[in-house]
């Protein structure tokens, strides 16, 4: 008898666990009705319907999830008064979420319940994620809305963006909102960016005359040089292997993903391969190291005051702190200089933009969508804002007029590589504007882009004799691994 | 008789050479054996001695290809940064807080219950045991979406309640406590009954007093589960307000570019793991024996 209780009762208890979690799925759809469409579809962008009147002045409160620090949400504090001056009846509350996958998590979580905040930090690959939901608000209805808003100040503005302002976003980081759907729906503004830099160790550079290499074939000869002046070194240290790959693709032309459903993973081509078997025969060169090979960010070799050293590192700008050279008796050993990474064709050149923007998301209260909206807004048009916020990060601004603010132009003037390479790396990423480039996001994107990282890392210290076929093997096991993942 | 002798040297003899023998054995088998007991308390020890050299180290000493044993430039400074950086003084607070009351309602919800299940006796008894004994076989992690639903349409998100009350009930702890009611004679009870003992008077003077190292050890374990529990208080807090110590640890040393300052997280690490270290020193004895008793580490 007892037994069959304990039956009975263990029958019960995963009956009604099915039963908890066909219902917490059923909500994450129920959060979302009289949503619109999002994500992969057809030519038309995805509408919204933007309330006719506009912001109603309603006193609503907005969350705000991202993973700034202390010292970028001082800044934001700063200025959440100054948007209250405008719009005194939006109470906006932030919260940091941990780093970027921190944020992507709790959201995810969070949409099962219906309990996603108002705006969030995101990158094209969370969108994507969040769409699979339809969660997030398409933008363009916002951008083109004509409707007038009048501030706390008296003062009357449209609620969308007007031409100036578009204009004054750099194109580049203002194309990644519309990385989603072949239509090219808006749903994110950018609002901080970074990229990738070649930084050198100049003083060794110019004791050798070498030359910054501007190319890949420059780049070869300048590792073959380093590494005959110093035989136990690494020339050159890449810090993300899934960017290495992304970027050579994009600078060769060649396929990586696509946002047609019935393709999404092109990046087994011959294009491909041969470069990763380029960089195969570098490594065994020993003329260049990666993140994952090395075990840490390759700045500790770039800063390595004994053993082994790399001359050259290629990472993000956002890490520029951790390229400073190291101080012995307060006189820095040498003075590091940053360019943009070596291209295929330096003419068209092509940089990986990174870096947060901002997502809105759907509200059973339309007028949170709209004061979020206005949050957004304010935040990524804002001179004064922008400017702080890039000083504090070390991040770029995504708007250009930011660069005529005189505290910001004096802060980029006091550019130096041995105690102030964070404006320097700015300075840098404001030159590369027109390099830019965004990948195609969507749902299995992120698998990808793992994939590509770990294929190049394992290409790299392949031993295999027979490297094409070895190579050719691994390409095929990452798309394998991709069309897995997203099925 | 000289044979006698002769044979009692020798065989003397043999007992000397046996004894040697076995001296030589022992001493090898000790020696072997505390070295084996060196390299693991080294094996333990080292990745403490690491959190504690890297806390005092630059980031630039951290990063180096040839890691240093010891720091060459001593950095006190990062303390100072992790309490500034991770708000740590509020987060162990909040830890602290939320530990004790949900340990104090957890014994009181876990000895009322192994209680009823030892000694009352009512309808369904078996079977509401065997029930709770079941939600034991699916794991914990299939219930915090369904939880993480729950609570947020009771509108608990970042408060102290949803962090102590979903955990306040433990199968576990209540069958640990019932098995070791059980075993208290069923003649003790009686003779209190007959004295006219009521039955919480009965719990409080007899059953309590004699399961007191179980209550210890689930005391124990339930303070350091509050202590490292990660998951949960990560989901359904979003401000520092309620925020706990590992969440603060985990997430406030990252900058935007994704790169962390270690030294100073190992900074904040070392001052979190200095109030564990001391209840253990000082309540060595009854963790070791809780975690004996309950088969688990804690």
């Amino acid at each position: 008898m007892k037994k069959r209780i304990i039956s009975f009762l263990l029958v019960l208890t995963m009956l009604m666990s099915a039963v908890a979690m066909a219902s917490c799925s059923n909500n994450g759809e129920g959060s979302n009705e009289g949503g619109n469409n999002g994500g992969e579809q057809g030519s038309a962008k995805v509408p919204y319907d933007v309330p006719a009147e506009g912001y109603d002045g309603s006193a609503v409160t907005i969350t705000f999830y991202h993973s700034m620090g202390a010292k970028l949400q001082g800044i934001l504090d700063t200025y959440i008064p100054e948007f209250n001056k405008l719009y005194p009846n939006i109470t906006v509350e932030h919260a940091s979420q941990g780093d970027y996958d921190g944020v992507r998590d709790q959201i995810k979580t969070a949409l099962t319940a219906g309990n996603q905040p108002n705006i969030a930090y995101c990158y094209p690959d969370h969108v994507a994620l969040y769409n699979v939901a339809k969660a997030v608000v398409p933008l363009d209805n916002f951008i083109e809305s004509t409707i007038t808003v009048t501030d706390a100040t008296g003062a009357t503005s449209v609620l969308g963006l007007t031409a100036e302002q578009i204009a004054d976003f750099i194109p580049g980081y203002y194309a990644e909102g519309t990385a989603f759907d072949e239509a090219g729906t808006m749903y994110t503004l950018p609002m901080s960016k970074s990229t990738e830099a070649l930084y050198y160790n100049k003083t060794f550079f110019e004791q050798n005359n070498l030359k910054v290499p501007t190319t890949w074939e420059e780049m070869a000869q300048v590792c073959e040089q380093i590494k005959k002046i110093d035989p136990d070194c690494v020339p050159l240290g890449y810090d993300s292997e899934a960017n290495w790959f992304i970027t050579m693709c994009e600078q060769y032309g060649s396929d990586y993903t696509s946002l047609n459903e019935d393709a999404h993973f092109l990046f087994d081509n011959e294009t491909n391969r041969s470069f990763v078997k380029m960089f195969h025969d570098w490594y065994v060169n020993g003329w260049v190291t990666t993140e994952e090979i090395y075990g840490s960010y390759t700045s500790g070799l770039f800063t390595a005051t004994e053993g082994q050293k790399c001359y050259m590192v290629i990472g993000s700008t956002g890490g520029a702190s951790y390229q400073q050279p190291p101080q012995v008796d307060g006189k820095a050993l040498f003075e590091t200089a940053m360019a943009t990474p070596p291209q295929v064709n330096p003419a068209a050149p092509k940089v990986i933009s990174q870096g947060p923007s901002l997502c809105i998301f759907k509200d059973s209260n339309p007028q949170e969508v709209v004061a979020s909206w206005l949050f957004v807004k304010f935040l990524t048009t804002n001179v004064e804002f922008q400017a702080a916020f890039s000083m504090a990060s070390g991040y770029a601004p995504v708007i250009k007029s930011v660069q005529q603010n005189p505290v910001y132009q004096q802060w980029l003037d006091a550019a130096n590589g041995i105690n102030n390479l964070t404006a320097m790396s700015v300075k840098l990423a404001l030159s590369q504007a027109d390099a830019y480039f965004v990948s195609p996001a969507f749902n299995g994107s992120s698998e990808a882009r793992d994939q590509v990282g770990t294929l190049m890392q394992d290409a790299l210290v392949s031993t295999d004799s027979n490297i094409e076929s070895a190579i050719k093997k691994l390409f095929e096991k990452a798309v394998s691994e991709c069309e897995y993942a997203a099925d | 008789m000289a044979d006698k002798k002769i044979m009692t040297t020798m065989h003397e003899k043999d007992m000397q050479k046996v004894t040697a023998a076995q001296t030589v054995t022992k001493i090898i088998v000790q020696f072997l054996l505390y070295a084996f007991l060196c390299i693991m308390a080294l094996i333990i020890v080292f990745p403490f001695y690491w959190m504690i050299i890297s806390s005092l180290k630059s980031t630039v000493e951290y990063r180096l290809p040839i890691p240093t044993l010891f720091p060459q430039d001593i950095m006190w400074g990062n303390y100072i940064e992790a309490f500034t950086a991770a708000n740590l003084g509020k987060l162990f607070m909040n830890t602290v807080y939320v530990g004790i009351v949900s340990t104090i309602l957890s014994l009181v919800i876990t000895v009322l219950s192994a209680f009823a299940f030892a000694r009352l006796e009512f309808k369904g008894k078996n079977a509401l045991f065997a029930g709770l004994l079941a939600t034991m076989m699916i794991p914990g992690e299939l219930f915090t979406i369904t939880n993480y639903v729950t609570v947020t349409k009771f509108g608990w998100l970042d408060s102290f309640t949803v962090l102590i009350v979903p955990f306040l009930v433990s199968v576990f702890y209540i069958y640990l406590l019932r098995q070791n009611f059980l075993q208290i004679p069923n003649e003790l009870y009686l003779a209190a009954k007959v004295d006219g003992t009521s039955d919480l008077k009965y719990l409080w003077k007899v059953m309590i007093p004699l399961s007191l190292p179980n209550l210890i050890s689930i005391t124990i374990l339930k303070m350091m589960g509050a202590w490292n529990s990660y998951v949960w208080p990560r989901l359904v807090t979003s401000t520092d307000d309620y925020r706990l110590i590992t969440n603060g640890l985990r997430d406030a040393f990252t900058d935007m570019s994704g790169q962390a300052n270690i030294p100073v997280q190992m900074a904040a690490v070392t001052v979190v793991s200095i109030p564990l270290f001391l209840v253990f020193i000082f309540l060595r004895k009854y963790i070791m024996k809780g975690v004996s008793r309950s088969g688990i580490k804690g």
